[in-house]
């Protein structure tokens, strides 16, 4: 990926750097209906919580235990950078993806911030870690196909599709 | 919207439009092409058209469906000079593919023992969401082994028979694999997956062979009516999607280094002879090496247990019908407008159909063409075809993997709740063993095309010819 942004990426730094400091996961998320596998499209008032919505998605498909009540077994802060937000959405779930399955570990998201820097875009979120018994549903990836992040009015959208 | 201009019963075209490069071409006959309209995959067909170095037509199977990048059913050949190599014509699980194996036990033979037989299949083979193995795990030299070497690595350490080598896909082996191209997690998540089944469509069956209609054929492939088969549907596991993974990120890169335009940013990709498509195919070789070890595993796993419940004799003629890989990209030699070439065909939820006489094929199947095997749904029936000459010519050797889906997931789940999918399967003779009611309730054959229907479209438009019907009777769901 060239280190040239776009005028849309640029868009997108400035708005987020205006929304740099989170303010809960306010927003909605909806199944999508694909033939061969799931997606779900997101809808919050900043980057951050657009995140937080598709890291539950991600859970939610998963069918991940619960992990509210138990104290949990690790923490961590998981800084993440991409050229562009796409991508960084993308490393995002995967990363949460391959800990829940390889570990069998529920997430919990605590603090989440996602913000533009020079080189393209970079997430910062404490996650605390319980282990389990692991999904119960098995999600292969998470694909490029269909994805999305956007401005959408005063907030911001987007899609993912995982491969299941 | 894709336009479309219907060439025949069984064939539709995809004329040039905007940045493709090729037309499209589709197998399907009303029927399916109504089903198909609905959803993106024909606008897929018309992307992989757009890619560099594509070489003869974008091509679908009859069970195409929407996927992500490449539709499942998804067929393209690239030049291997001036052409691409893309992960998402491959797919996450790379060599996702099935085993059929025969055997001279009869219907009646099993019924019987048919509970027992599948409590033990199920212990056997393990299945499910992020399923291992805990009575071996490999050490990272037997891993390099098997991503070297696939499934002969996995015979020679006495997991099943010499003789299975000769009835798999490039002798379960490709060639060019490099293990020391795969990330450490990717290596990790492969460490204690070999010999398990997975999730979701992955499964394995107890089938019956149902109908021939091909004597000579089915004799040759070891097939006859009311004998017992058993069929492996898997892949290379968390060890490949993780190989896709690394891999895409990689080609996001080297797409924008050498100016590919991308339709879907799925279809990620760098030319075969740049560092970047070489390192791929080294890692998708090793991968697909480690499918064909899995399935081998499984098979052995499969005859240990038939040994235990039928006795060793019946275990010892449950030979390897064939192994085949659907989610791969491979070196091949093609004929376009008379000129042989070798291209890179990359097959996503397609079949490798070789025709009678060509060099690949094992001796025994010199003479018949290659068994294609073609699983449909748990509750009604799977098929195998052959391969035809002119199937080669003009689906550049390739026909179809399945049913395909026709239902999401969720729409599935909705339809089925309330109701005991397992009791009603064992009310009309089939044992379900599956720890998620989920999956079994979407896999249901009501979310699937009839797989009849896709294997007359590809009988009618000649690029398979059904030898026999196989009817399940015992179904192991991850």
């Amino acid at each position: 990926m060239s280190g040239r942004s776009t005028p849309e990426d640029r868009t997108g730094r400035r708005a987020a750097r205006e929304r740099a400091v989170e303010r809960g996961p306010a927003g909605s998320l909806r199944e999508l209906d694909h033939t061969g596998d799931v997606g779900f499209e997101m809808e919050a008032d900043s980057l951050g919580g657009l995140f937080r919505l598709a890291a539950e998605g991600l859970v939610g498909t998963l069918g991940l235990p619960s992990a509210s009540g138990r104290a949990p077994d690790a923490a961590e802060t998981m800084e993440l950078r991409r050229a562009d937000l796409e991508r960084l959405l993308v490393a995002w779930l995967r990363e949460l993806l391959v800990r829940a399955q390889v570990n069998r570990e529920t997430p919990r998201i605590g603090r989440l911030a996602v913000a533009p820097e020079e080189e393209g875009f970079a997430l910062r979120a404490s996650v605390s870690w319980t282990a389990g018994e692991g999904p119960t549903r098995e999600v292969k990836a998470v694909t490029y196909h269909g994805l999305r992040v956007e401005r959408s009015g005063e907030g911001w959208s987007g899609c993912v599709i995982l491969d299941v | 919207m894709v336009r479309l201009e219907r060439l025949d019963d069984s064939r539709w075209l995809i004329p040039r439009s905007g940045d493709m490069r090729t037309e499209g071409l589709v197998f399907a006959d009303d029927r399916l092409m109504d089903q198909l309209r609905h959803d993106k995959a024909l606008e897929q067909v018309a992307n992989v058209a757009c890619l560099p170095g594509i070489v003869g037509r974008s091509l679908a199977m009859p069970d195409i469906h929407w996927g992500y990048g490449f539709p499942i059913g998804g067929v393209a050949a690239f030049d291997v000079e001036d052409g691409v190599i893309s992960p998402g014509g491959v797919g996450y699980d790379i060599n996702c593919g099935v085993r059929l194996l025969r055997s001279d036990l009869h219907e009646a033979d099993v019924r019987g023992r048919l509970n027992p037989l599948m409590d033990q299949l199920f212990r056997a083979l393990p299945s499910g969401v992020g399923s291992r193995r805990t009575d071996f795990a490999l050490a990272p030299a037997d891993l390099k082994g098997v991503l070297a070497d696939g499934a002969s690595w996995v015979v020679a350490r006495g997991y099943g028979w010499p003789e299975d080598l000769d009835a798999i896909e490039s002798r379960g082996r490709l060639a060019g694999a490099d293990p020391g191209s795969l990330s450490e997690r990717a290596k990790k998540r492969g460490r204690n997956q070999l010999g398990t089944l997975g999730s979701g469509n992955h499964f394995a069956e107890v089938q019956v062979v149902d109908e021939v209609y091909d004597e000579r054929t089915a004799e040759a492939f070891g097939l006859a009516e009311g004998n017992i088969a058993f069929m492996i549907h898997c892949g290379s596991r968390g060890l490949g999607y993780q190989v896709c993974d690394d891999s895409l990120e990689t080609m996001l890169d080297a797409a924008a280094k050498y100016r590919i335009k991308l339709p879907d940013r799925q279809l990620c990709c760098a030319p075969i002879p740049s560092p970047e498509g070489r390192r791929y195919v080294g890692a998708m070789n090793a991968a697909a090496n480690f499918a064909f070890g899995n399935r081998q595993m499984l098979a052995h796993k499969a005859r240990e247990v038939f040994a235990r419940v039928f006795g060793e004799s019946a275990a010892a003629n449950m030979h390897t019908v064939y192994d085949v890989c659907h989610n791969i990209a491979k070196f091949e030699e093609h004929s376009f407008e008379g000129e042989r070439r070798t291209v890179c065909v990359h097959r996503k939820g397609a079949t490798r159909a070789f025709p009678a006489g060509h060099r690949e094929l094992p001796p025994r199947y010199r003479s018949t063409g290659q068994p294609v095997l073609v699983p449909g749904d748990m509750g009604r029936y799977s098929f195998v075809a052959v391969a035809t000459a002119a199937g080669f010519d003009e689906a550049l050797g390739s026909s179809c993997h399945g049913a395909g889906r026709m239902m999401s997931r969720t729409q599935s789940r909705k339809r089925m709740r309330g109701r005991d999918i397992k009791r009603e399967f064992r009310e009309r003779g089939i044992e379900i063993r599956s720890d998620r009611a989920r999956t079994v309730a979407e896999e249901v054959p009501e979310a699937y095309k009839d797989v009849e229907d896709v294997v007359r479209v590809v009988a009618s438009a000649g690029i398979g010819r059904p030898v026999a019907r196989l009817r399940p009777i015992g179904v192991v769901k991850g």
